[in-house]
């Protein structure tokens, strides 16, 4: 009984927040922000001309659009609408829902728990701000997050294929080919593959995921002229920078933040046997932030001014990642322990 | 409301869409722009002095949405112009 009102109410819960992410991402075509000005604008330009190279001309200074930036999700963008027949923002949109889809289902794929806890774990990506808003709808995080969540869902598997880590390393590669943060992924994935002496599938899906997901973007932007990075660059360094980000991160976003840091603490306080069993996915998150908290190091532009505009972007990647332990962590405490557990008995061959 | 939404088409929602409507005359002249000049113009986007820095920094962005693949270059208007006009490309100076 106690069951089947958990299962209703995460079901409720996800149906919720799937119909009001969905109501955000269509009520208006898309035209706000950065897909304005970085990603709408090169996948226009791409569906016009057909011309790869249209993403570094449209902006001809360089100046707003990040020429740098990865090109898969206009791509994406340019592909449907040649499927459409047209370029038209409204319909363009309906892609938010659909990686929203495919970001709960893997959520719930990856979560080791009871059906309700996996419903509630996809409830609870459905329900992040990031996706609960019209701000951010155009932008390429939802593309990113399903390519590593689906790159996770595989190095996670207890039963992997030899073909496994190659399909791992192609999703890491094309997460790389979204944005910056997919190469960081990728680095983090291998280096954790690496310490947990999988050497073959670290050479496979690092090495897939270097050469297929930065080396040919690398060369194509170099070949044209553009820089790697337009807000980043090594004569900038500066060691106080990243204390830098964390204050600014501090002044922005720790009070909102702190109600759900210290549920999390708590809920994985409680939750030994899921920390033991998620401690490389945990260690993987904490690599990913505090790389990207170095990266700042590296920043030309006032990093108080780039942790505010781009925060909870950055925060989107690990928050979801982690939302599968949180969830197993909270079912822990309720779980019946096995009869072996309870008697101290050998368990049975 | 849902009808007329629905029955607006890709450009008259295009015109109406949040980030495109608070400049809605601009955006109607560079849809207009898009769909006449050939794809191989630039875009000559003349902003005169008086028109805010934060206002021509977004007409310039959502021109370049607008026209694009076209390249939008920002030419100094007089007072408070803001034109487009087409320019071969390659031609048209900062």
């Amino acid at each position: 009984m106690r069951r089947r009102a958990l299962l209703a109410a995460a079901f409720l819960l996800l149906a919720a927040g799937f119909a009001s992410a969905t109501l955000f991402a269509l009520r208006q075509p898309l035209s706000l922000g950065d897909y304005l000005a970085i990603w709408g604008l090169k996948a226009r330009a791409l569906h016009a001309s057909g011309d790869l190279a249209a993403l570094f001309s449209v902006d001809p200074a360089g100046e707003f659009s990040h020429p740098e930036y990865p090109p898969l999700w206009p791509i994406l963008l340019a592909s449907a609408a040649k499927l459409l027949g047209r370029y038209d923002e409204l319909l363009l949109a309906l892609l938010r829902p659909a990686l929203l889809t495919l970001a709960a289902a893997l959520t719930c794929a990856r979560t080791r728990a009871s059906l309700p806890v996996r419903l509630l774990a996809a409830s609870a990506l459905v329900l992040l701000p990031y996706f609960q808003t019209a701000a951010y709808v155009g932008y390429a995080e939802a593309l990113l997050l399903v390519l590593v969540l689906a790159a996770l869902l595989l190095l996670e598997s207890a039963n992997p294929t030899p073909f496994t880590p190659w399909a791992a390393g192609l999703l890491l590669a094309l997460a790389a080919l979204t944005k910056q943060e997919g190469a960081v992924v990728l680095v983090v994935a291998t280096a954790l593959l690496l310490h947990a002496r999988r050497w073959r599938d670290a050479a496979a899906a690092g090495g897939l995921g270097f050469l297929l997901g930065v080396v040919p973007w690398t060369l194509y932007r170099s070949a044209h002229g553009v820089a790697s990075l337009a807000d980043f660059a090594p004569r900038t360094f500066e060691l106080g920078k990243p204390i830098r980000a964390v204050a600014a991160f501090g002044e922005v976003a720790l009070l909102p933040s702190l109600p759900w840091l210290a549920g999390a603490a708590i809920v994985l306080a409680f939750a030994p046997a899921t920390r033991r069993a998620r401690r490389p996915l945990l260690a993987g998150a904490a690599a990913y932030v505090a790389l990207l908290v170095a990266a700042f190091a590296f920043a030309r532009v006032d990093v108080g001014w780039l942790v505010t505009w781009t925060w909870d972007r950055l925060a989107l990647l690990p928050v979801a990642a982690l939302l599968p332990v949180l969830a197993e962590a909270a079912a822990e405490p309720f779980q019946e322990a096995a009869p072996a557990e309870v008697s101290g008995a050998a368990p049975r061959a | 409301m849902a009808k007329r939404f629905w029955g607006a088409g890709p450009r008259g929602r295009l015109l109406n869409a949040p980030g495109i409507a608070r400049d809605a005359g601009f955006s109607a002249t560079a849809l207009r722009a898009a769909e006449a000049w050939p794809a191989r113009f630039d875009a000559r986007l003349s902003v005169g002095p008086l028109v805010p820095a934060d206002v021509r920094e977004r007409l310039r962005r959502k021109a370049a949405y607008l026209l694009a693949p076209r390249r939008v270059v920002l030419v100094e208007g007089d007072g408070a112009e803001v034109s487009l006009t087409p320019a071969p490309a390659g031609s048209a100076a900062r």
